[in-house]
């Protein structure tokens, strides 16, 4: 019986070494990238969460869901009971549209929540409404590179002043000098 | 009639500069794609088209891969073939064939074109951004150690001195068990720092070989010299002898990738990730396997051992080891 103490605190510091062993306090190492294209939610509409992580350890039964009231989502697969670090993973966001929503685009949080992480952690997407939100949307999502120069020219300004006057003149200054000494 | 010649010759050579100037610019983006326009500036009456070189300088596929063209008004319009890229092999090159569209009754005028690139791959974003304040906030919460030792190293990675103080006070102190302790000593080797190098060579002196191991394979991380690891290749423990070898290896060293392959067939799987650990450093595919069978494990020490190893190779560019 002396000994029961003993054995209820070596199960109890069993119990706390293994909540311990895979507990992360932040989300800070869950990459997140919506696939590009986004096309426009009318109705309905679907994005795919493209998802990695480098944490040293699986995160299990990891969910996404999200509290928008415009919006019911449904995330296919619903719960991904294992997900390796380094390994991409891809979920696809199903939504349906419950109420009207004013504007080119919308911001939907989607929480993620998984067994080995101490809170759950929203991520904002935004989903184009309307063809100008889903440019704007997708140029937001994409790397800027650079840019070219693009110059519009009109024929009868530089061509006609830069290019067919002075050919005129050329030629009139050869027949001139035909004329003016004989070829 | 003779010097009729000259003023064509420098009409034709006026027309040309005012037509079109061909540039070579290369813009890279923050990762490793490389896009190169085959005109920096283009004269467009109606329509026009040139390519775009898109070139994947990464060590692995990029899949997806779009380019998106933008002009500020509505003057020109502009499309893109193909539309995407399935896939883009390490090293390969392609072209993107953009075409410009003015509209009728536009004036003449300067538009710049911006273009952007996409790739499944790139541009990733953590859920949640942490600053340092939050990442200090969690070293003293108890009992969550695994965390802790995350966000020390990501502060000593961001050269924080706080996240590498905490670390080494963590690894020494004896009253914390020797998986914790391993784990803060990889932590601090992945963070990537090298004046941590002198506290990380104190470990060596230690009698635990599980952390005199792991403090020489976080030395190799920090590419600490040779003469670092020569005397523990020698060594009564066969880990250390094994994170010898590796310390070596993860600091550039490729003549022991041979002695590392023999380790991967040793009956203790933490030599078997160690050498597991080197050999996938150097992108060896029977490395990363041996990391992988380590990983499918329910022992949490050694499976967040495969799991930092896995973690650190994946994070590797090209020219590292």
């Amino acid at each position: 019986m002396r000994y029961a103490w003993w054995i209820l605190l070596s199960l109890w510091g069993a119990g706390w070494l293994r909540a311990d062993e895979v507990q992360f306090a932040i989300w800070d190492r869950m990459f997140v990238k919506p696939q590009l294209p986004l096309r426009v939610v009318g109705e309905e509409g679907e994005v795919t969460l493209l998802l990695y992580h480098a944490y040293p350890s699986s995160l299990h039964n990891l969910r996404l869901s999200s509290p928008h009231p415009a919006f019911e989502m449904t995330a296919d697969p619903p719960v991904v009971k294992e997900f390796e670090p380094t390994v991409f993973l891809n979920v696809t966001l199903h939504f349906r549209r419950r109420a009207l929503v004013a504007g080119d685009t919308v911001v939907v949080p989607i929480e993620f929540s998984a067994e080995e992480m101490a809170r759950s952690q929203a991520f904002d997407l935004t989903l184009p409404l309307t063809p100008q939100g889903e440019r704007e949307v997708n140029e937001a999502l994409s790397i800027p590179v650079g840019q070219v120069e693009v110059r519009v020219a009109r024929f009868g300004e530089e061509v006609y002043y830069f290019y067919l006057v002075p050919m005129g003149l050329l030629l009139a200054w050869l027949l001139w000098r035909r004329t003016r000494f004989g070829g | 009639m003779c010097r009729a010649p000259m003023p064509i010759a420098v009409l034709l050579a006026l027309s040309t500069c005012a037509l079109a100037h061909l540039c070579n610019n290369i813009y890279r983006t923050p990762d490793r794609v490389v896009v190169k326009p085959e005109k920096q500036v283009t004269t467009v009456e109606r329509s026009d088209q040139f390519r775009v070189f898109v070139q994947n300088n990464y060590p692995t596929y990029l899949h997806n891969l779009r380019l998106t063209a933008r002009v500020e008004g509505r003057e020109v319009t502009v499309s893109i073939s193909p539309e995407s890229v399935a896939v883009l092999r390490a090293g390969e090159r392609t072209a993107f064939t953009v075409r410009l569209t003015v509209r009728e009754g536009v004036l003449r005028g300067r538009y710049p074109l911006r273009f952007s690139i996409s790739a499944d791959e790139i541009g990733f974003r953590p859920i949640e951004e942490v600053s340092n304040e939050t990442l200090r906030k969690i070293l003293p919460d108890p009992p969550n150690y695994g965390s802790n030792i995350l966000a020390a190293e990501t502060l000593a990675r961001r050269k924080d001195p706080v996240g590498a103080k905490w670390l080494v006070d963590f690894m020494t102190n004896p009253r914390v068990g020797r998986d914790y302790r391993s784990r803060a000593i990889r932590a601090l080797g992945r963070a990537g720092q090298k004046e941590n190098a002198p506290a990380l060579k104190r470990m060596l002196r230690g009698r635990d070989g599980f952390l005199r191991g792991n403090a020489l394979l976080a030395l190799g991380l920090l590419r600490a010299e040779a003469a670092t690891f020569r005397p523990f290749l020698r060594d009564r423990d066969g880990f250390v002898r094994a994170c010898a070898l590796a310390g070596l290896a993860l600091a550039g060293d490729k003549q022991v990738l041979p002695r590392l392959k023999e380790g991967l067939q040793s009956t203790n799987v933490y030599v078997r990730i160690a050498c597991g650990w080197a050999l996938a450093a150097h992108r060896d595919k029977e490395g990363i396997a041996a990391l992988e069978r380590a990983f499918a494990t329910d022992n949490p020490m050694q499976r967040v051992m495969a799991g930092d190893a896995l973690v650190d190779v994946a994070s590797r560019g090209p020219e590292t080891p």
